[in-house]
């Protein structure tokens, strides 16, 4: 046994070449590595707020590839890599998962006509993946998983001499990463300031250790939550048919109606219903309306979520959905232009409108406006490349406006409007629901001319100061400000303003910093599901009082993290 | 050369005060709460607490003059030998002057040495206004009763109306506005710019977000659309909202030194259709 080991070690140590059963492997063991160490990566948060997610985004993102290569059975390195990051691009979801889509993609290109690959082939290639993803952000910021890929490829290209092997190449690559990793704090202010590595460069560290640990024999243990069921890869272009494997799950959405005689309505516990969700599935949206619970989730066992849910009340409407036919269709360039003919019965209209929103509040409201498609997300729950192409599909228009709402959320449609060949995509930089509603409801969608309708609405986003207000989750000393866990802490585009023991202070006192500006007279109001009509009414008639020219309006967003955000024009 | 009497209606928003120093007379259009037998004309009810009604949820339904009321006005101008120039509210809006029409044509048959001439001036509120206004300094200035019509006729394809409302639900119950722009009903912080168009019917023309920008983009109409931007003259009526009239004057002033000569309450009768919180700017242009 022990010689066995030893000889298969030796043997990999040797390692000249890198082919695609072994990037296979390697790429299942950095998504199982990033799973075991997602929390971790999501608590490397700049600010004391509690919505980081880079680790779920990237671990979501690396799982999408991998399913994609589940049933590939080759050893041809540029197939498996093509099939792996093209996973991933449909898959990538926040900021950081587009970048590791687009490192992916850029040595998947070099790649090409390449079966296995030698170290200096392998470094070539990496190369490229760093080109790639620096070209995909519109301004590269250093101090990033920007910075950690370029200086570990860089460190390890330049040591490869001619005794180099995959696993020496991997090795330099890992180290290099680490060390490049720990001096992100030195190079982003931001980081340093708030005491953590950047996230995203922790997230591609721990996938290529775990590249690397397989390399070297070991088991990557997976503490994390499976699920490579949300991933809807694009290795398989065939129908589902008598012979298919199910390999995607269904998507599962239905409303449930709580029942008394089921279950206390008031006291039922929405988080409760997630967590029995997370064990059976993912993609998990799930909230509670008055006595209707809204549930979405991928799962390869819809009849336990059922057979769970009826247990609390009835159905109202219920949608199963197999999601290899989804996928396939969407996927598949004819059978997608099949399918947009079943959607568009009837000429495809000028404009359409797809935005990002949280909360029934927000959607109505969106949906007032004339948004065509919701993309369920937010700040915790960034949709992928491919929620937005699903919705793109949906919508039958010459023109679609898109609405990240969210930072982090933006570079994903992007990613999907340049895909998406059926419309022309127009992807705005929209940080938050309320900004997106302000641009939306500025445009005069009348226009012939969309790119004027484009400048209309991003002038109006210009013209807008946004600012938020979020509970501390610890202690922080930023921007000078001292900052207490437990405290309400009030932002102001990207900058923290104020922090407050109490909540309804701390929203008013940045309300008033937004509209002592002379040129803001106007202040609309998020309500977040935290927020409740006791302290609206406080903050409105505060507000009236000491600006009696504002024009102030209160609006049910139900968004969640924020209990308040403001949009000044 | 026979005298005339310029007459009107109520739907000038005109203070009867001033009318009379201009020697206009009028006839009333009226209006009745619902749920409530009074009926009332413009002088009946302080506006103030009109719109206060209306803001507490009363819905105002008007009426037009009929017929009769007119025959029986313009005879009595016809019996003290002086002819009649009628301006009327816009047929676009009500049925008004299609009333005193009628009763022209009547009164022509039973007064065939009188002359009465009826002008349907497409126009409301102070811009209607405005056409009397002009019309009585021509007469002023010795125009006979047909030179007199010729300017009204003439003018009133140039009197430009540009005004916001607060809530385009009035307007809409009223079925007093047509839709140029898709409008989202409801959405916060979305003021409505129209017009008057050369119909005479109320055109909602593009929409802001925020009052202060909606009254900006009145100034700016005119100085766009203004054909003596400097010289006027300009009429501001308002339902209830003096602080933004004083805005609005404010930015005339400062951008082209000119004063607003008169600023009208809108009148329930034109209210009861555009809400508190109307605004509107009226001035001459080289078209509507």
């Amino acid at each position: 046994m022990a010689k066995n080991e030893k000889k298969k070690a030796s043997k990999q140590t040797g390692i000249k070449y890198l082919g695609g059963l072994l990037l296979s492997k390697m790429a299942m063991g950095g998504a199982a590595l990033l799973r075991s160490n997602a929390d971790e990566v999501n608590k490397l948060n700049v600010f004391p707020v509690p919505d980081g997610d880079t680790g779920d985004n990237m671990r979501m993102t690396i799982e999408s590839g991998i399913a994609a290569i589940e049933n590939l059975d080759t050893d041809d390195l540029a197939e498996v890599m093509r099939v792996l990051s093209h996973g991933m691009l449909l898959g990538a979801r926040g900021n950081s998962g587009v970048i590791l889509s687009q490192f992916f993609a850029g040595t998947a290109k070099g790649f090409e006509g390449v079966d296995k690959a030698d170290p200096t082939v392998l470094g070539a290639a990496l190369e490229l993946g760093v080109k790639q993803a620096y070209t995909s952000v519109m301004t590269p910021t250093e101090g990033t998983i920007l910075t950690v890929a370029r200086e570990s490829v860089e460190y390890a290209v330049k040591s490869i001499t001619p005794k180099s092997t995959i696993r020496s190449f991997f090795a330099d690559l890992v180290g290099e990463m680490h060390a490049s990793l720990d001096r992100t704090p030195e190079i982003l202010a931001v980081l340093k300031e708030a005491g953590v590595v950047d996230s995203g460069g922790a997230g591609l560290f721990y996938i290529m250790d775990g590249f690397n640990r397989v390399l070297n024999g070991e088991e990557v243990a997976d503490n994390g939550v499976a699920s490579s069921t949300l991933a809807k890869p694009s290795a398989l272009n065939t129908s589902f048919g008598p012979d298919s494997k199910m390999v995607f799950g269904y998507c599962t959405e239905f409303l449930l109606q709580l029942q008394r005689a089921k279950t206390n309505i008031d006291k039922f516990d929405v988080e409760k219903l997630k967590k029995f969700l997370a064990g059976v599935g993912d993609s998990i949206v799930a909230f509670k309306t008055d006595s209707i619970v809204k549930v979405h989730v991928h799962t390869f066992t819809p009849e336990k979520v059922l057979a769970h849910c009826r247990e609390f009340g009835e159905f109202i409407t219920l949608k199963i959905e197999n999601m290899s036919v989804q996928h396939t269709s969407s996927l598949n360039e004819e059978e997608s232009s099949e399918k947009n003919e079943k959607s568009s019965s009837g000429p495809a209209k000028k404009y359409g409108i797809v935005a990002v929103c949280n909360g029934q509040g927000i959607e109505e409201l969106y949906h007032e406006l004339g948004t065509d498609e919701v993309v369920q997300g937010g700040q915790t729950q960034n949709p992928s490349t491919n929620d937005f192409l699903d919705a793109f599909s949906r919508v039958n228009a010459e023109h679609i406006f898109v609405f990240p709402n969210n930072g982090n959320i933006f570079m994903a449609a992007q990613q999907a409007a340049e895909i998406y060949k059926d419309a022309l995509v127009h992807v705005l930089p929209s940080k938050n629901i309320g900004t997106g509603y302000v641009a939306i409801s500025s445009a005069d969608f009348e226009n012939p001319d969309a790119d004027a309708i484009v400048e209309e609405m991003k002038n109006a986003m210009k013209r807008v100061t946004a600012g938020y207000v979020s509970p501390s989750i610890r202690d922080a000393e930023i921007n000078g400000i001292h900052i207490n866990k437990g405290d309400t802490i009030g932002i102001i585009e990207k900058e923290i303003v104020i922090s407050e023991p109490y909540r309804t202070t701390a929203a008013f006192r940045l309300a008033e910093k937004l509209l002592d500006d002379p040129n803001k007279f106007m202040l609309s109001v998020f309500c977040g599901k935290d927020s409740n009509e006791e302290e609206q009414a406080e903050l409105n008639a505060c507000l009236c009082e000491s600006f009696p020219s504002a024009e102030i309006y209160f609006i049910n967003g139900g968004q969640d993290i924020y209990p308040y955000i403001f949009v000044a024009e | 050369m026979s005298n005339y009497v310029i007459f009107a209606d109520s739907a000038c928003d005109i203070k009867p005060s001033v009318l009379a120093e201009w020697g206009v007379k009028t006839a009333s259009l009226t209006f009745r709460f619902d749920g409530e037998e009074k009926e009332y004309s413009n002088n009946d009810m302080d506006t103030k607490v009109f719109y206060d009604k209306m803001r507490a949820g009363g819905t105002a339904k008007t009426s037009a003059i009929n017929v009769e009321r007119f025959a029986i006005e313009f005879e009595n101008v016809l019996l003290e030998g002086n002819d009649v120039l009628y301006l009327g509210f816009s047929s676009g809006l009500s049925t008004t002057y299609n009333s005193a029409r009628l009763a022209a044509e009547r009164l022509r048959e039973k007064h065939p040495e009188r002359k009465i001439i009826t002008i349907d001036t497409l126009s409301a509120s102070a811009g209607f206004g405005m056409i009397v206004y002009l019309a009585v300094k021509e007469k002023e200035k010795g125009a006979t009763i047909e030179q007199a019509a010729t300017l009204a006729e003439g003018l009133k394809m140039r009197l430009c109306h540009w005004f916001t409302v607060d809530d385009l639900v009035y307007l809409k119950r009223g079925g007093r506005i047509s839709p140029a722009v898709a409008f989202v009903g409801g959405v916060l912080g979305i003021k409505p710019v129209l017009h008057m168009d050369n119909e005479g019917h109320l055109i909602n023309m593009f929409k802001v977000r925020g009052r202060k920008t909606a009254v900006a983009s009145l100034a700016d109409k005119y100085s766009e659309l203004a054909e003596n931007a400097e010289a006027g003259p300009v009429f501001i009526s308002h339902a209830d909202c003096i602080k933004d009239v004083e805005e609005l004057a404010d930015i005339l002033k400062k951008k082209h030194g000119v004063e607003v000569e008169i600023v009208a309450d809108v009148g329930p009768v034109i209210g009861a259709h555009s809400g508190p919180g109307t605004l509107a700017l009226f001035f001459v242009g080289k078209e509507r």
